[in-house]
């Protein structure tokens, strides 16, 4: 790859931009209600210009109620997931760090669970504060316990290598699924169908409330990731190196590490476990589009939000009226789409070092 | 011990001596438990990171990039420290990152990326990037492990290079005879302590390496250059007295 420049940096930023706009044009068009935008903007146009208190034509109410802040939730979602498997994946210096190897979305997962389940119990825990819930203050904080175990494991026994960072990690999201299924076991079946629905993934919202609420902290989560971009780009050649380079690596780590959960567990409360995003997508928009991480974060939060508004609209259309849960959709979409590049990798470029770690 | 501008001094001596450490401290990414490191009149430790890595330039052992980077984004990432805001470089940077290329000889393979490169060309790639630090000091550590005979003398060569143009240059190496053909000065560390530095005859005598090496060999002069040359002797020197 040529070196960055601003041109090439507004060009390759454009490309993604434009994916990612064409994806919610298209999902906007498309569900169990076709809709034809000109036709649906005209008809809000005179709706608005008219009288005071009249409904809404169904169309006009569709799109602004359902459709639109369900592909914003989708979008959201799939670039947080995306961006924090991105800074996952630089920070242990691994393509298999993920939100969801390393623990973080498991964890948030089980918080969630948990906030389905407690209320039965314990009536107090149920709260709302604003549009902030009790699940998402729950999620918010399973997920940072797990990225603090992680770190806590990371930082304490000096040495420890990514591999077995990771195993730690895969480890710990077996033990969060583990106490999910007991959650699941003891829980009331209406309860169990609640907490399945949203761990299979879901983006079912109805207006901008919810949207609103998880935007404060997933706009500061990424702002800081995308704020350390060039940190990890030194960290590519290694911890000493980087340090060597004037990098004050352990406050990257902790950085990233925190805001990079928090991102992920303020998602996971809202859309569930979305799998693939955070692997998938980092892998393929740096084998198009180079390493750096200064061009690889921002598209990536744009690739990673398209895919998902893609997967969301495949979801809604596919066995229409009926609305498959989007985690399948990624999994199934993504999980070929990847081997096939691992597949094809030798032969082609490719943009994982020789660095065999482990 | 001290290192000036101009000065090519190799830091020696067996495994586990305390080389890396000792870099490692004088680069300031560790902090020695006991005594200081002065850059110029001040302490390292009163100097931020960024402060340090634009005085000090550090190739640790054995540097693997996780991604595949092209030489040239590889020689770019080297002006990290003199870097603001986004990071997209001036053309004071391109013109630095053209130099550094130029001095190693690296800029043929501008944009062919690391891991097609043979050994001596990446480690050249990767004292390229070091050079975009623009740091008048160097800190080396094994720059020329793994790589063979003629790639040794090549990068030998480079070092030497750049400590004529002005740059204080600490390189460790477990290669004595290069070491003493290419020095200004040797240091010889042994358990954590120096036991010898000065001109590479006054450090390496037989009697000295036989000590810290524990092996038995002769200190010959190099029938060319004139610098001492070590021979082994092929026996431990602890083996023959257990027999």
């Amino acid at each position: 790859m040529p070196l960055l420049t601003l041109r090439r940096f507004s060009l390759v930023c454009g490309i993604y931009l434009l994916f990612a706009l064409a994806a919610m044009v298209l999902s906007s068009m498309i569900g169990a209600e076709p809709i034809h935008l000109p036709r649906m903007l005209a008809a809000w146009w005179t709706w608005r210009a008219g009288p005071e208190q009249t409904q809404a034509p169904s169309e006009v109410f569709i799109f602004f109620e359902l459709r639109l802040p369900r592909i914003l939730l989708a979008f959201v979602t799939g670039a947080a997931l995306a961006v924090v498997g991105a800074v996952f994946q630089a920070l242990l210096r691994n393509p298999l760090a993920t939100p969801f190897t390393l623990g973080t979305a498991s964890g948030g997962s089980f918080g969630a669970a948990l906030g389905f389940f407690l209320p039965g119990y314990l009536p107090a825990v149920a709260f709302s504060w604003g549009p902030i819930t009790h699940v998402q203050c729950l999620s918010l904080a399973g997920s940072l316990l797990a990225i603090l175990m992680i770190y806590g494991l990371a930082r304490a026994s000096g040495r420890i290598s990514t591999m077995e960072l990771l195993l730690a990690g895969v480890t710990l999201g077996m033990i969060f699924s583990s106490l999910i299924m007991a959650l699941r076991y003891f829980a009331s079946p209406h309860i169990v169908v609640d907490m399945d629905r949203w761990l299979m993934g879901s983006l079912n919202v109805i207006g901008y409330r919810d949207l609103l609420s998880l935007l404060p902290l997933l706009v500061i989560g990424l702002g800081v990731l995308l704020g350390l971009a060039r940190q990890l780009d030194q960290l590519a050649l290694g911890e000493e190196m980087a340090l060597g380079r004037g990098v004050n690596v352990p406050r990257l780590q902790a950085l990233a590490f925190f805001f990079g959960s928090m991102a992920v567990g303020v998602v996971v409360a809202e859309a569930g476990l979305i799998g693939f995003v955070g692997l998938i997508v980092p892998h393929t928009v740096r084998r198009l589009s180079g390493p750096d991480h200064r061009l690889l974060l921002p598209c990536t939060l744009l690739a990673g939000g398209g895919f998902l508004v893609l997967c969301d609209t495949v979801a809604r259309s596919l066995l229409s009226p009926t609305v498959l849960p989007v985690g399948i959709v990624t999994s199934i979409l993504g999980g070929p789409f990847f081997i096939y590049l691992l597949v094809t990798r030798r032969g082609s470029k490719r943009v994982w070092g020789g660095d065999r770690l482990g | 011990m001290t290192l000036s501008p101009g000065e090519l001094v190799g830091l020696v001596g067996p495994n586990g001596s305390g080389k890396t450490s000792l870099m490692r401290a004088l680069a300031g990414t560790i902090r020695p438990t006991r005594g200081r490191v002065l850059l110029g009149e001040r302490p390292l430790t009163q100097l931020s990171r960024i402060q340090v890595a634009r005085r000090i330039g550090y190739l640790p052992q054995n540097v693997r990039a996780s991604f595949v980077l092209t030489v040239e984004e590889l020689v770019a990432q080297g002006r990290y420290p003199h870097a603001r805001g986004l990071g997209l470089l001036g053309r004071g940077d391109v013109e630095v990152i053209r130099r550094s290329m130029e001095q190693t000889q690296t800029l043929a393979f501008a944009r062919r990326s690391i891991d097609e490169l043979s050994g001596g060309e990446r480690q050249r790639a990767m004292l390229a990037s070091v050079l975009a630090q623009e740091a008048p000091y160097l800190l080396l550590d094994e720059p020329t492990s793994m790589l063979d005979l003629q790639h040794q003398v090549d990068v030998f060569d480079h070092i030497r290079d750049l400590a004529r143009r002005g740059l204080g240059v600490l390189v460790i190496t477990h290669d004595l005879n290069l070491a003493a053909s290419f020095c200004d000065r040797l240091i010889l560390l042994f358990e954590g302590r120096i036991v010898a530095e000065g001109a590479p005859e006054t450090v390496m005598t037989a009697e000295t390496l036989e000590r810290v090496y524990r092996t038995e060999l002769i200190v010959d002069r190099n029938p060319v250059t004139g610098s001492p040359m070590v021979v082994l002797m092929g026996r431990r020197t602890g083996d023959r007295e257990g027999n």
